[in-house]
């Protein structure tokens, strides 16, 4: 029974009169009268009326098919990701480091698996914000990058990998020499100081596992034969920051790949460990 | 001047969109109940009926029932109209054979007729009862609401609604006989 057979029932109840398969028949007969579709309006009524906007349902269609383009292509973004090994360890290493950092306040640098040795100054690449092409004394001959001066935009360039702050505040990112090559993050918190004298990256220490190995500074970061630590701290000299130094920021290890930013009040961050 | 253009646009707007839907709800049923009252060419008065209404929803009250109570009150009054103005004026026809009242038509024509459906035992009702009918079950008003547009007490409106549908029910089993 259905609520118009309802209402009907009710209306001869209400009259005083008994239900009637006739007479419902010929009331529900007389209600449909009601139902038919909506007249169309003639201009006069139409003037008054609000008319549907294809367009607007065709802009919803938009956002809605731009929405599910953009959710399957952070879809297949991230099933792509964790179907490569290489960028899930590196995923593993940075929640790490946010952990670690979230709870203690600096990134510990990764546990060595092996005695460490220090870099020695030959693999060492340094970058001296000096005007002059001539090399320093004491430089290894056989360094792959001359002593070159370094601008704004080569300051910029080498923020691009490691991190780079104009209020003297330090970032670093590293990278752990192995095979792998990693991409660190690196704290670099106390890489600050207006003065810039020391940007160092002692506390940016890099500590990542992974696959980019992106994040060392310029050139000579993330290559396992060159396991020099540079130092783009200094390279991030500015006004005063005279000494940026990546030995701080070095990694440790054996190829000890490392990277600082530059900033440029002069500091630093710098980071990085190796295997 | 431009502010109150400014203020006056959000209601108007408003009023539009109450209108659009009144009309979207409510057309078809007035279209109805035009027809069951035996208004010739319901659709054109039912437009009539959404024009008076558009000046009038400012101060209209009551909800949906209230624009459902105000709705058909003024189709009634224009029924009211039509019926005055058909009855003041002669209606001229064009004349056919198979309509002329003189002749006796055969027994499967008065069957097929009878099957014409709720509009043919309307017809043979008084005009009260029509529109008592009309009201309640084409219109589904309540009981106070007919009361209001039929400008009656609901306790009238009760009594005449009962022999309403008695004279309805009279009505079948003619029909009965017939078939």
């Amino acid at each position: 029974m259905t609520a118009t057979d309802d209402g009907l029932l009710a209306l001869l109840e209400e009259s005083g009169l008994p239900a009637d398969d006739e007479l419902t028949g010929l009331l529900a007969e007389l209600r449909s009268l009601g139902t038919d579709p909506v007249p169309a309006p003639g201009p006069e009524l139409a003037a008054l009326l609000i008319e549907d906007r294809p367009g607007r349902r065709g802009l919803h269609r938009r956002g809605a098919v731009i929405g599910a383009l953009v959710v399957l292509s952070l879809g297949s973004g991230v099933t792509a990701a964790a179907a490569s090994p290489g960028v899930r360890d590196g995923a593993a290493g940075a929640v790490a480091a946010v952990v670690q950092v979230l709870q203690h306040g600096t990134v510990a640098p990764k546990p060595h698996r092996s005695p460490a040795p220090r870099a020695t100054p030959a693999d060492v690449r340094i970058v001296v914000p000096v005007a002059s092409s001539a090399p320093l004394p004491g430089t290894p001959a056989h360094s792959v990058v001359p002593a070159v001066p370094v601008d704004r935009s080569s300051a910029s360039a080498d923020a691009r990998h490691g991190s780079r702050s104009d209020d003297g505040s330090g970032g670093g990112a590293g990278r752990s020499g192995d095979e792998h090559g990693s991409s660190g993050s690196g704290s670099g918190s106390s890489g600050s100081g207006t003065s810039g004298s020391s940007g160092s990256g002692t506390s940016g220490s890099g500590h990542g596992t992974g696959s980019s190995g992106s994040s060392g500074s310029g050139d000579s970061s993330g290559t396992d034969d060159s396991s020099g630590s540079s130092g783009s701290g200094a390279s991030g000299s500015g006004d005063s920051g005279s000494s940026g130094s990546g030995d701080h920021g070095g990694g440790s290890g054996d190829h000890g790949g490392s990277s600082g930013g530059g900033s440029d009040d002069g500091s630093g961050g710098g980071s990085g460990g190796g295997d | 001047m431009r502010n109150d253009r400014e203020q006056r646009r959000p209601q108007r707007d408003a009023h539009a969109l109450v209108f659009t839907t009144a009309y979207r709800r409510f057309a078809p049923v007035v279209l109805g109940y035009l027809r069951a009252r035996g208004v010739e060419d319901a659709e054109a008065v039912t437009q009539d009926v959404f024009l008076a209404l558009y000046p009038r929803l400012a101060d209209l009250t009551g909800g949906i029932e209230g624009m459902r109570t105000l709705l058909f009150s003024i189709a009634h009054a224009r029924v009211v109209d039509h019926h005055r103005s058909r009855g003041r004026s002669p209606q001229l026809v064009e004349y056919v054979p198979d309509e002329d009242l003189r002749t006796t038509g055969s027994a499967e024509d008065a069957l097929l007729a009878a099957g014409g459906g709720v509009l043919a035992h309307l017809a043979e009702l008084s005009d009260e009862h029509r529109e008592v009918l009309a009201l309640r079950i084409v219109a589904d008003l309540s009981l106070e609401a007919t009361a209001e547009v039929m400008q009656r007490s609901p306790g009238a409106v009760k009594q005449l609604q009962r022999r309403a549908l008695l004279a309805l029910r009279d009505r079948i089993p003619a029909r009965e006989v017939l078939a």
